[in-house]
């Protein structure tokens, strides 16, 4: 493996502060990600599962717990018709916010 | 300091890879970094050391583009990390303290990844991982998850995912805590190599007095944000009049090994050497 010398990477750097560039870098990271997220899926199916209904438990739970609660309840009568959006996104976005990180140094 | 240490400090500014001048950061009325310079020549393996809260992460992560200094410069690879953060951040490898390795991917795919997101062109990508792969001696175990491999497999794997972007300086912050004598052994006959091979300049942190003696050319003693002595370890022992490495760290630190570091900074320490155990 050898270190490529300063001149040669120095044309590469100048274009770096380009628009294209940063948001090449901000596909390509998008990408990287969905990818990885992919891979995951791939190594353990349950997870599909567990991803997907671990969103609906817990607007069972707190729908139903929190269901008289007007103050929390944003004007809707019942909570839980409040509650369905934020969850569904939630669960769109893998429930990340409800579940422990897998990541090693988190 | 003597003529043949500044001789090599002369040196390493006039041809620096990296150079810190007056560098200062401040955490509201803390002041972690106060007014530092050093600098680093190509090539070379440069060690910080220093008592817990001596403020050598910091440094690292002014170098790193990760933290704003308050006050002074730095430049890495010719690159001003304030002005320049994106260049700068496109020369270096970091293997930060926390363990950086998804453990629910597998060795090749943590590389896989990383060389996406720091933007390797794909037609070069998998070239550049099998030499990481070469230079960390990971070929036994890259199809395992990241979360089954020991502590010294994980130090390798997170050093060779800093390989990929072909780095001019590699940032490595406390690389073998945790590891047993073995695994530190072989992670650094690793970074050896590469110094060797690929001419990559190393600026490394670490407790391990014997471990800075054998590996670095030059080392700083950080003290309360402040740089207490600067030399090659044979330097410092005549400088300090001492035997051992360890006699001119509590010399130059003035003996206050006690005072530095918070609760929560060796709750995380201890709590990553059990993952890394």
């Amino acid at each position: 493996m050898s270190a490529q010398p300063a001149s040669v990477r120095a044309g590469s750097l100048d274009a770096a502060h380009g628009l294209a560039v940063r948001a090449a870098r901000l596909r390509d990271g998008t990408t990287a990600m969905a990818w990885a997220e992919l891979r995951k899926l791939h190594h353990d199916n349950l997870d599909i599962f567990t991803r997907s209904v671990q969103p609906l438990l817990w607007l069972f739970i707190f729908g139903t717990a929190l269901r008289r609660n007007h103050v929390l309840s944003g004007g809707y009568h019942d909570y839980r018709a409040y509650l369905a959006p934020g969850v569904m996104a939630q669960a769109a976005h893998r429930g990340d916010l409800l579940r422990p990180r897998r990541h090693l140094g988190a | 300091m003597t003529a043949l240490a500044r001789e090599v400090e002369e040196r390493a500014v006039a041809e620096r890879v990296l150079g810190v001048e007056d560098l200062v950061v401040r955490f509201g009325e803390v002041e972690a970094v106060r007014g530092i310079s050093f600098a680093v020549s190509p090539g070379e393996s440069f060690g910080l050391l220093g008592p817990n809260g001596a403020g050598k992460t910091t440094t690292i992560r002014v170098l790193t583009t990760l933290l704003r200094p308050t006050a002074g410069s730095a430049e890495v690879a010719g690159h001003d990390v304030v002005r320049d953060g994106l260049a700068v951040r496109q020369s270096i490898g970091y293997v930060p303290q926390a363990i950086s390795i998804d453990g629910a991917l597998t060795a090749r795919e943590n590389l896989e990844f990383y060389g996406r997101v720091t933007g390797v062109p794909r037609r070069e990508r998998g070239e550049r991982i099998d030499q990481a792969v070469e230079a960390m001696a990971l070929g036994t175990f890259l199809d395992r998850l990241g979360r089954t491999l020991s502590g010294g497999m994980l130090r390798r794997l997170e050093i060779a995912t800093a390989l990929l972007a072909r780095p001019q300086v590699l940032f490595l912050d406390e690389p073998t805590l945790g590891l047993d004598p073995t695994a530190r052994r072989m992670v650094w006959d690793r970074l050896e190599l590469l110094r060797e091979e690929a001419g990559t300049t190393i600026l490394v942190t670490t407790h391990q007095m014997e471990e800075a003696e054998r590996q670095c050319d030059r080392i700083a003693i950080m003290n309360l944000g402040s740089i207490a002595a600067t030399g090659s370890p044979e330097e410092l022992r005549e400088q300090f009049e001492a035997d051992s490495l360890e006699d001119v760290f509590t010399a130059a630190t003035g003996g206050t090994l006690e005072e530095g570091g918070s609760f929560r900074d060796v709750r995380a320490t201890r709590k990553r050497s059990r993952r890394l155990a």
